[in-house]
């Protein structure tokens, strides 16, 4: 996440010619369907997903992984999008917020928790959020428990400047017990 | 921005990554998680013409038990420490990760790659000084291992050649060992982070990063503890011998004097942790 200084010997240290960089063909596949395009090896998976993928709810913000707003699932983990390039991806399969809600069209329960708490604002960081969040409901169905605290920690990798977090931290609170109430009911 | 144009390479061995490593020498970067080098790389501070990644190198994956420790190679992710067999063998790994960026930061970037990085003020640095780990360094002409208190030479700068591959951390493992890991910062700037504890002998050793420009051992800490009469006047002793290894570096972040009380909180929390050190009032 920090950057260095500008005294890296890789500054500019070249005196033969810049290489074309060779476009390459990536797979990625993207809420479920895979979508092939040729990409230049700097092009960042948030670059591809706006891009190729037509999915612009990915947001991107800092570049630098501090704001969070393109948070994506990189193989079910949560990932900036901002610091991952296209060919890393090449292969794997990413859920952006256009692939939380189910297929009909159904917002997931955080995302109604989300409007329901006042979860957001202006909105620009708000799919970051709901990706960071449904890797934390994951985690729970997986057996993990999170204190407020827990949450908070969790929910300061992003950046919202609008709510000041408790609107996001009530929903997430509020979608995490919907979810164990409903597995309560599922195992009786 | 966006970074400049680069070629990519994706070696599958280790052989194949120190060939182009020999081949590109300083025009080529390597590319673990990426957490810190794709900042650099989208805010142009560097330029390197190839991007070599080790991601899909299986022999860089894996997390090993070794007779003397644990082996973590390079392209294990901190997550993946923080929740295995590193993190269950060496528990102030997992204390200290908890410190470094946030969950989807971990979820890419490695223990290898915070090493290699070489941040003055990065958490895993300290913990490896502490510890007496080492760096596994290959290149095509064999491979070398160096302590860690010998790998860092500055502020992101490191004794690694630009043909060498990190190939990965090990970090004893000695029964008895045990360690306390504090931090304490403004807003996550400014952060000065503290390693306690005994590594089994019940020597005293004390590392820091945060301070100065690479992470820091307090050479005297066991003498200056045990010249004390008493563990709290112990503590105030080391604290205020890491506070002294602050050199006046002043950012925005804080000024030399608020570091060095920045160094004497985290040491004292830390050193209020280790067992047999804390002062009998305070003992729970």
């Amino acid at each position: 996440m920090t950057t260095g200084p500008n005294t890296n010997p890789l500054n500019g240290s070249s005196p033969t010619p810049k290489l074309e960089a060779k476009p390459r063909a990536v797979t990625v596949t993207v809420n479920g369907d895979p979508v092939v395009a040729l990409v230049e090896p700097r092009t960042l998976l948030v670059d591809f997903l706006r891009e190729k993928a037509q999915l612009t709810g990915t947001h991107t913000g800092c570049h630098q992984g501090w704001c969070g707003a393109c948070t994506v699932l990189l193989d079910g983990s949560s990932t900036r999008s901002c610091l991952t390039f296209a060919v890393q991806a090449d292969s794997c399969e990413v859920t952006t917020v256009e692939g939380i809600e189910s297929g009909d069209g159904q917002l997931s329960s955080l995302q109604r928790a989300l409007i329901e708490h006042s979860g957001f604002q202006c909105g620009f960081c708000t799919p970051g959020f709901v990706v960071l969040g449904t890797e934390i409901l994951a985690e729970a169905a997986d057996g993990a428990t999170f204190s407020r605290d827990d949450l908070q920690r969790r929910l300061a990798a992003n950046i919202c400047r609008c709510t000041g977090y408790r609107g996001i931290l009530d929903a997430l609170e509020h979608a995490l017990a919907e979810q164990a109430a409903t597995s309560a009911e599922v195992a009786r | 921005m966006r970074p400049p144009p680069f070629d990519y390479l994706e070696p599958t061995t280790v052989a194949e990554a120190c060939a182009e490593l020999d081949r590109h020498r300083d025009r080529c970067a390597v590319l673990a998680g990426g957490q810190s080098l794709v900042a650099q790389l989208n805010a142009r501070l560097i330029r390197p013409d190839f991007v070599l990644s080790i991601a899909r190198i299986p022999e860089l994956a894996a997390v090993e038990a070794t007779d003397a420790g644990i082996r973590i190679g390079a392209a294990v992710t901190q997550r993946e420490v923080q929740r295995g067999l590193a993190g269950d063998t060496v528990p102030v790994l997992r204390e200290a990760l908890e410190r470094v960026g946030h969950v989807p930061t971990r979820n890419r970037g490695t223990v290898g790659g915070s090493i290699a990085f070489a941040d003055p003020t990065a958490e895993l640095p300290a913990v490896l000084l502490a510890l007496g780990g080492t760096v596994v360094l290959r290149s095509a002409g064999g491979e070398r291992t160096v302590p860690a208190g010998e790998f860092w030479l500055g502020p992101f700068r490191t004794g690694m050649r630009p043909d060498e591959l990190l190939v990965a951390v090990s970090i004893p493992v000695p029964a008895g060992g045990v360690w306390a890991f504090e931090q304490r910062h403004f807003r996550r700037h400014a952060k000065v982070s503290v390693v306690a504890g005994t590594a089994g002998d019940g020597i005293l050793t004390v590392a820091a990063a945060g301070l100065t420009d690479t992470a820091v051992l307090l050479p005297d800490a066991a003498a200056r503890f045990s010249s004390c009469a008493s563990p709290s006047e112990g503590i105030a002793a080391v604290a205020a011998g890491v506070a002294d290894l602050v050199t006046p570096n002043a950012d925005h972040y804080g000024s030399p004097a608020y570091r060095r009380r920045l160094a004497v909180a985290a040491t004292e929390a830390a050193l209020r942790r280790v067992p047999g050190l804390a002062p009998e009032t305070e003992a729970a």
